[in-house]
């Protein structure tokens, strides 16, 4: 489980804390995936404030810069 | 000679050679300079660490030497302000009150003037690390950011952090909350770009002062002297004058400005809790000058590593341990451990508590600091510098049906991964202290705990009866 969380797949460790377990502790964040590498990196839920609409994400991975919608997969929304 | 970073470094190696390390061979500012860190900090080494030839993350010989790990050791950072580790929170506080007045210097003065760069800005020759893996990029994190209220003109002083995003701009970690925060809202609010200097490398007592907990709109500058015991020499920025004012025995000043609106995604970024803070829209720095002492050290500091979180800590244990003071004067010290990131656990100790004076100062230490989550009472037969003591009174001396406080729904801070959406958390806090005497003639009414006499341990010679090449040799267990 700890190399699965490490690669930054939070579909494995739902299923391995129960996904109720997940929300409860995990409120804070979204999971994004790079529109560019696919990696996926974490989020301040509030970016999503609309103050912040016109502030596009920057993947952590490959610096790419790209709008909310255009994100693959959003996990936590 | 005024004090600053090379006259520490002198001093103490001088005083204490074995605990300033040296390495000429070159190194790679890209993990290794942390990866070294955590190595040591897994043996209990907390050496100063000075990288005289750092290869930056671009890959070039960085023409600053690196300065790492100054601030990881309790002792050490102890000693530069006149106390010992066990008296921080006491001395603390009267230190930051014996406040001195700032010394203003003429530019041409100031060794921290000796090189000026307005034209040739690059931030890629400073050999700015990258610590940790899915962190967005390099990062700033010895640094000072001094910002200025535009309806006083009173400046503040915050640890903050800044990520390079080019050779002459950087997005800024300047927490919300902050005093610098409001600064920079208030230049804004104005419809201004907010100036901004971020000031790098000086004495330990400077950057422990640097972190001292005042109201706004206050100066950091005469809490600074107070800890350097001297005024702390000032000098006026290059591209400010004298609405902004930088430490004159820094290494290395970075002016610019903060353009009004402008953000960016900052992070995912380590910090103190040793997590990564998930990516979030920051503001940016345009860099105007450059200004650096010829030969000018780089400090870094590795986040989430003791030299994070020591340094850091003197000033929330003072607030602790003054706040608790005034509820429960059977208050004999405070301690925040490097287990709770020096941030998150509080170890009280005490003597002879009246009843109900344990639960006050939990109550107390937990509200103080948004980062403290729990608090430790225990009596003063129990050692809280000793880890293994005060677990030990956790143990044996609480009922937890009624000597546990729980807080819910309390302000947290965001930097710890447990507090919710909302900004608030549970804190907790065990009263492990052991039931008054019932009579002078005993110290308390509770089972008597074994002890080998003091005098017999202070007697007893180590090195005579084992050899000391052999205790060299032994496996340190835990």
């Amino acid at each position: 489980m700890k190399e699965e969380y490490l690669n930054f797949e939070p579909g494995t460790l739902n299923r391995y804390m129960g996904v109720a377990m997940a929300e409860e502790k995990s409120s804070r964040f979204i999971f994004v995936k790079c529109a560019a590498c696919a990696k996926f990196f974490q989020v301040e839920r509030s970016y999503w404030e609309p103050k912040y609409d016109a502030v596009p994400l920057r993947c952590p991975h490959c610096h790419t810069e790209f709008r909310k919608e255009e994100a693959p997969k959003l996990i936590g929304i | 000679m005024a004090k600053g970073l090379k006259s520490f470094l002198d001093d103490w190696d001088e005083t204490h050679p074995e605990d300033v390390v040296v390495i000429d061979e070159p190194v790679s500012v890209k993990y290794d300079v942390a990866a070294l860190q955590h190595k040591l900090e897994s043996q209990g080494l907390f050496p100063v660490i000075v990288y005289k030839h750092p290869i930056t993350v671009e890959g070039k010989n960085s023409p600053f030497p690196l300065v790492c790990n100054l601030l990881a050791s309790r002792r050490r950072c102890a000693e530069s302000i006149g106390t010992r580790p066990e008296r921080v929170a006491m001395d603390y506080v009267k230190t930051i009150s014996a406040r001195m007045k700032p010394a203003l210097l003429a530019n041409g003065d100031a060794p921290v003037k000796e090189v000026i760069e307005r034209s040739r800005i690059d931030l890629n020759d400073l050999p700015v690390p990258i610590h940790h893996e899915n962190t967005s990029g390099k990062e700033i994190t010895g640094s000072y950011i001094t910002t200025v209220d535009p309806e006083t003109g009173i400046d503040n002083t915050a640890c903050q952090r800044g990520e390079p995003i080019s050779d002459k701009s950087m997005s800024m970690f300047i927490g919300g909350g902050s005093h610098n925060a409001r600064n920079i809202a208030s230049w804004w609010a104005q419809g201004k770009d907010a100036p901004v200097a971020m000031w790098i490398g000086h004495h330990p007592a400077a950057c422990i002062g640097g972190q001292v907990k005042l109201s706004h709109p206050e100066s950091h500058w005469e809490a600074m002297g107070g800890l350097l015991r001297e005024p702390l020499r000032l000098v006026p920025t290059e591209t400010w004058g004298d609405l902004l004012k930088v430490p004159a025995d820094a290494e290395i000043v970075i002016e610019g400005v903060m353009p009004k609106n402008k953000l960016i995604a900052g992070g995912q970024f380590g910090d103190w809790a040793r997590y990564l803070i998930p990516s979030h829209p920051r503001g940016t720095m345009e860099v105007t000058c450059i200004t650096h002492r010829r030969g000018a050290y780089f400090h870094d500091i590795v986040t989430g590593c003791a030299d994070h979180q020591v340094g850091g800590s003197f000033a929330i244990a003072a607030a602790v341990y003054s706040a608790c003071k005034k509820v429960a004067p059977e208050l004999t010290n405070v301690h925040l451990p490097l287990s709770g990131m020096c941030r998150a656990t509080v170890y009280a100790q005490v003597k002879n508590p009246k009843p109900g004076r344990a639960k006050a100062i939990i109550h107390t230490a937990l509200m103080t600091d948004q980062r403290i989550k729990t608090v430790f009472v225990v009596d003063d037969d129990v050692d809280i510098f000793d880890e293994r003591e005060v677990l030990w009174a956790f143990a044996t001396r609480a009922h937890f049906d009624k000597d546990l406080i729980l807080l819910d729904g309390v302000p947290s801070t965001t930097m710890n991964p447990i507090t919710r959406s909302d900004g608030v958390g549970t804190k907790m806090g065990v009263d492990c202290t052991l039931p008054p005497s019932p009579d002078p003639d005993i110290p308390s009414h509770y089972q008597m705990p074994m002890r080998v006499p003091r005098e017999a341990v202070q007697q007893i010679d180590l090195g005579t009866l084992v050899p000391g090449d052999k205790i060299k040799r032994m496996v340190r267990e835990s």
